[in-house]
């Protein structure tokens, strides 16, 4: 047992015990604890097992910069992998397990891996698993170096995204955040002040050194109080600004460490000012990860803001003034200090607890015993505290794309005052202690007078005063594989130098090929001494070895945060046609099409669908269907010059079109690719109804304004989407005319005055109608539009009036199995990304047209031109009991080439077999040749025909 | 995410718009009376300049107007043209 709670001190309410599991073994905490300070107070040592060796870990840090307690938590909905235990609100009846560890944290089996480490060097598996290949191995190797496992069920918190516009976002309320923050709340700026933590403070809460000469506390509580009473401030906790975007845009994630609800804010504001503090460096030694081990900032914070001291005898390490300090505050809070080692006195130095020298190497066999230091003489101890050294944290700042510079005398990479898109205050900008408070509200002054609400004083910025130490490097002598940089990820000094020997300079090279600072800690504590480690093998100097860039987020964030409401249904909210009700109580079997939901068959009880879709597809051709088309696309085209406009759309001549007629039109992309094709009707002089697929209305809709609004913007023309402003009803079938006429048209639609492909604006039960004949089964057909609103009524009235008529509903499977009998194409069946209309038999009609129109001169390519083009044809298979399956290669037995393939197919109920459209390599002059189709092994002779396999003289649909 | 200035509705988020490429790109025409060259250059040749571009954005979840803009493709400091 090393850790325990103190008798006195800390941020916590000692009248509240928490009980709570960590690694099989029980803790007790207190109300303020986090899961890291409980487990420490409770004995627990071992907090984590390393990522590729399975070497014990104990804890390293106390909050974000944690790369060693890395847990799973909860179960069932509530489980949640790979949380920092620093991170983890202590609370009644957690259960935290180690992720990576078996059968627990304490006795990993895996740990024998640590006798064959001198193996597992940097490139160890990449070199080692190639053979036959490295994705033969790779779901072992990923499990043995695994984190926590994907949670199985559905994430049930909720989450929502937020947006905010601020003048100032202050991230950080540490001293530098909260000094700038009020100068900024007095001078009346609309102000947000954030802070990952659950408390605000920053190193207020545990360091006990006075500020500007008054208590942390106090100052803390007064200081405090004036931002929050301002009018204009927000101030934030539990919210972590995760990544710094364009245009001063800043995604703060907001999760409250024990909630269920989380919020995702993007805030834009005009000046952001980063008070985001800065990370203690470790020391580089033998064994350095050893339990027991911990950076002399998570010692004090343990000690200061929990009351539990890290051990019963704690050295520390580093040099200088600094670390002297620290001591003298752990004295102060009743940690037994016992030996203070200070790389300023000569090895060998000792008097009293303070010896000279460094840390040579640290022993103990699962936990930290003792010491050899550099000089002769060992320490014992079961803790220690590495002062190595601040590095100010500017991850966010480097999210901005700004560079930061190595500065030879603070031993740090910073960032440039001044020519930032952020201010950086305080530790961040390497000003520390009472100068980051003074920095703080030199920066307030700075953006209050930037943003006009007062004049800045005439003071200079206060001078760089981080406590930098020289960083010191592992001693001479030590065992390179032994000294461990990158904690979170296993990556040892050795690494770094077998990279640098691989011929591996660059520092994102090395970064990429160790996976150094490459865990989710983002090389907190590890980029610095990668680089001083690397400048020192390679003989040059840190600048020139650079740093690896930062990027977003700075912590983990949830899945769940990202999507925020955007999943389930609320994903893509799902239309509903008028006649939804109506057609669920008839036994509709409804699926999802381009976000409509529509009848795919209509099942009777006791059939099966594929029953049903031929039961349909035959009936309609006897009695008359009822067929729901309301997502068909439709938009109104009007204007003088819409006539003119949409002959530059349509691949065919449009302009010639009478009103009161409709035609069939093809659309291009300047390609000359295919891209939807429809009914084009001219309802009069300057109105047209562009019919388009379902699935790509919206589409068609956003082109056509396109073209308009860049290409041809002297036209006078307008277009409105009403495709869900009309319900669509195709009544099909030698019926079809007899029904419509008893549902009250206002109007003659007989075939001598409404022949095929004509329409008629009229009236239904007093209800504005408009009625196209046309028809995609062959059938003769009215498609029957209804303002939407007003259609209701309609689906049943149909079905009533065709009682004694074989009326009857079908669905979109029966009209497939129906068109593809009359060979029409279907875009996106018979089309892809390089079907040009001469494919699909519309080669004479984009000829025939003589004006320009998009896409027209793509078709003159030499490769759209090309002879051995796949071209649509029929398909009947020559044995009439064969079936023609969906996908089947048209394979050349020669070459055993493919040639095409069958874009559709269906049996037909009508003809008694099946009938199939293909894509064919020349295949229009190739009626009449048989083909073998290769599906799946089997092989199947078919003979190639015209499309149209039923009524070509289309007699049906001219009733 | 960008701000970016409707000429008509002000400052908006980046997710309202849709990127529409390189703003001015003549049409040639008519089409019996064009090159392969020309025509390929037409569909295919675009600047890609480092440094400030002329680009073509539509507030496709806005009032739906077209309109250009110069994005500096490295800093992306954006100059809203005026209503055309």
């Amino acid at each position: 047992m090393s850790g325990y709670r103190l008798p006195k001190g800390g941020l916590i309410d000692r009248q509240t015990v928490i009980n709570a599991v960590f690694d099989g073994q029980p803790i007790t905490g207190h109300s303020g604890d986090t899961l890291a300070s409980a487990a420490l107070a409770s004995g627990v040592e071992v907090f984590g097992r390393s990522f590729k060796l399975h070497r014990p870990r104990g804890l390293i840090g106390h909050g974000l910069d944690e790369a060693n307690a890395i847990v799973d938590v909860g179960a069932g909905d509530a489980f949640e992998p790979n949380l920092k235990a620093t991170m983890v609100e202590m609370t009644d009846g957690l259960n935290a397990r180690i992720p990576n560890a078996w059968p627990s944290g304490q006795r990993d089996m895996a740990a024998a891996l640590a006798w064959f480490d001198r193996f597992l060097a940097a490139g160890f598996y990449y070199k080692t698993f190639k053979w036959p290949n490295w994705h033969l191995f790779e779901p072992m190797i990923r499990k043995m170096a695994g984190m926590g496992a994907a949670p199985e069920s559905i994430d049930p918190d909720t989450y929502l995204h937020g947006h905010c516009e601020v003048d100032v976002l202050v991230i950080g309320a540490g001293t530098a955040g909260l000094t700038c923050s009020k100068v900024l709340a007095e001078a009346g700026a609309n102000l947000l002040l954030v802070d990952q933590d659950n408390c605000l403070g920053g190193q207020t809460l545990w360091n006990s050194d006075p500020i500007e000469a008054e208590q942390p506390e106090a100052w803390r509580t007064a200081t405090l109080d004036t931002i929050r009473s301002a009018r204009r401030t927000q101030v934030l906790e539990n919210a972590c600004a995760v990544g710094i975007y364009d245009h001063g845009s800043v995604v703060i994630d907001v999760a409250p460490r024990s909630a269920t609800a989380h919020r995702l804010i993007t805030v834009r504001a005009q000046s952001i000012v980063l008070a985001t503090g800065a990370i203690e460096r470790p020391l580089l030694f033998e064994n350095n990860d050893l339990p027991g081990i911990m950076l002399g900032s998570a010692g004090e914070a343990y000690a200061g803001r929990y009351g539990v001291a890290s051990g019963q005898h704690v050295a520390l390490a580093g040099r200088g003034e600094a670390l002297h300090r620290r001591a003298a505050r752990l004295d102060q809070m009743g940690v037994n200090i016992t030996a203070i080692i200070d790389a300023n006195k000569p090895d060998g130095h000792t008097d009293g607890r303070v010896f000279g020298g460094r840390v040579h190497r640290a022993r103990g066999d699962a936990r930290l015993t003792s010491l050899k230091l550099t000089g002769a003489g060992d320490v014992d101890c079961d803790s220690l505290l590495m002062t190595g050294g601040m590095t100010p944290n500017i991850h966010l700042w480097c999210h901005t794309g700004a560079k930061p510079n190595y500065d030879p005398d603070l031993h740090s990479f910073i960032a440039d005052d001044g020519s930032t898109p952020a201010w950086l205050a305080g530790d961040a900008a390497a000003r520390s202690g009472d100068a980051a408070a003074e920095d703080g509200r030199w920066v307030g002054y700075a953006v209050a007078a930037a943003l006009s609400l007062r004049p800045m004083p005439d003071a200079p910025r206060p001078p760089k005063t981080l406590t930098a130490l020289p960083i010191m490097g592992s001693p001479d002598d030590v065992r390179p594989n032994r000294v461990w940089v990158d904690f979170h990820n296993d990556v040892r000094v050795s690494d770094l130098e077998s990279a640098a020997d691989e011929g591996f300079v660059s520092v994102e090279h090395v970064k990429r090929y160790t996976t150094l600072g490459m865990a989710t800690d983002q090389g907190r504590t590890s980029n610095v001494n990668a680089v001083h480690t690397l400048s020192d093998y390679l003989g040059v100097t840190s600048k020139e070895i650079g740093t690896t860039r930062f990027r977003p987020p700075f912590k983990p964030v949830r899945l769940g945060a990202m999507a925020g409401q955007e999943r389930a249904e609320l994903l893509s909210p799902l239309r509903r046609t008028a006649w939804h009700q109506a057609q669920l109580a008839q036994g509709a079997h409804f699926e999802d099409y381009a976000n409509w939901s529509r009848a795919s068959a209509f099942q009777k009880p006791g059939e099966t669908v594929e029953a049903a879709i031929q039961r349909e597809a035959f009936q309609v051709r006897k009695g008359v269907g009822l067929f729901d088309a309301s997502p068909l696309g439709k938009i109104e085209v009007w204007g003088p010059d819409a006539a003119d406009f949409l002959n530059r759309i349509y691949a065919n001549t449009i302009k010639t079109l009478k009103p009161g007629k409709c035609r069939y039109g093809l659309m291009m992309s300047e390609h000359g690719v295919v891209f939807d094709d429809g009914i084009c009707s001219r309802l009069s002089d300057d109105l047209f109804l562009v019919g388009t697929t379902s699935g790509n209305a919206n589409r068609v809709y956003h082109w056509l304004e396109e073209w308009h609004q860049r290409e041809w913007p002297e036209l006078n023309v307008g277009m409105t989407n009403v495709t869900e402003q009309w319900a669509t009803m195709a009544i099909n079938g030698p019926n079809a005319r007899t029904l419509l006429e008893r549902l009250g048209v206002d109007g003659d639609i007989s075939n001598e005055a409404l022949p095929h492909m004509n329409l008629l604006e009229t009236q239904i039960t007093g209800q504005p109608a408009r009625i196209f004949r046309v028809s995609f089964s062959g059938e003769l057909c009215f498609e029957v539009s209804l303002p939407a609103k007003a259609a209701k009524s309609l689906w049943q009235d149909a079905m009533d009036a065709g009682a004694d008529l074989e009326v009857l509903p079908f669905g979109i499977e029966a009209l497939m199995v129906m068109r593809i009998e009359k060979g029409f194409l279907h875009i996106g069946s018979e089309t892809d990304g390089e079907t040009v209309p001469a494919d699909i038999g519309f080669g004479r009609m984009v000829e025939k047209k003589k004006d320009d129109c998009v896409g027209r001169r793509s078709t003159l390519r030499p490769d759209a031109l090309r002879e051995d083009r796949r071209q649509m044809v029929g398909l009947r298979a020559l044995n009439t009991a064969d079936r023609l399956p969906l996908g089947a290669h048209i394979v050349n037995e020669a070459s055993q080439r493919s040639q095409g393939w069958v874009s559709s197919s269906a049996a037909s109920p009508t003809l008694n077999r099946w009938v199939g459209l293909a894509m064919l390599e020349n295949g229009r002059s190739r009626n009449g040749e048989s083909v073998w189709l290769y599906n799946h092994g089997d092989r199947i002779k078919a003979e190639i025909c015209s499309p149209c396999a039923l009524d070509p003289e289309g007699k049906r649909l001219a009733m | 995410m960008m701000k970016i200035t409707c000429p008509y509705c002000g400052p908006r988020p980046e997710t309202e718009f849709r990127w529409g490429g390189q703003a001015v790109t003549p049409r040639p025409g008519p089409h019996d009376q064009v090159s392969d060259e020309d025509w390929s250059a037409y569909l295919f040749h675009r600047d890609n300049p480092k440094g400030e571009m002329h680009e073509a954005w539509c507030h496709e979840a806005g009032c739906g107007a077209w309109f250009t803009l110069r994005r500096d493709t490295l800093t992306h400091a954006i100059e809203t043209d005026p209503k055309a």
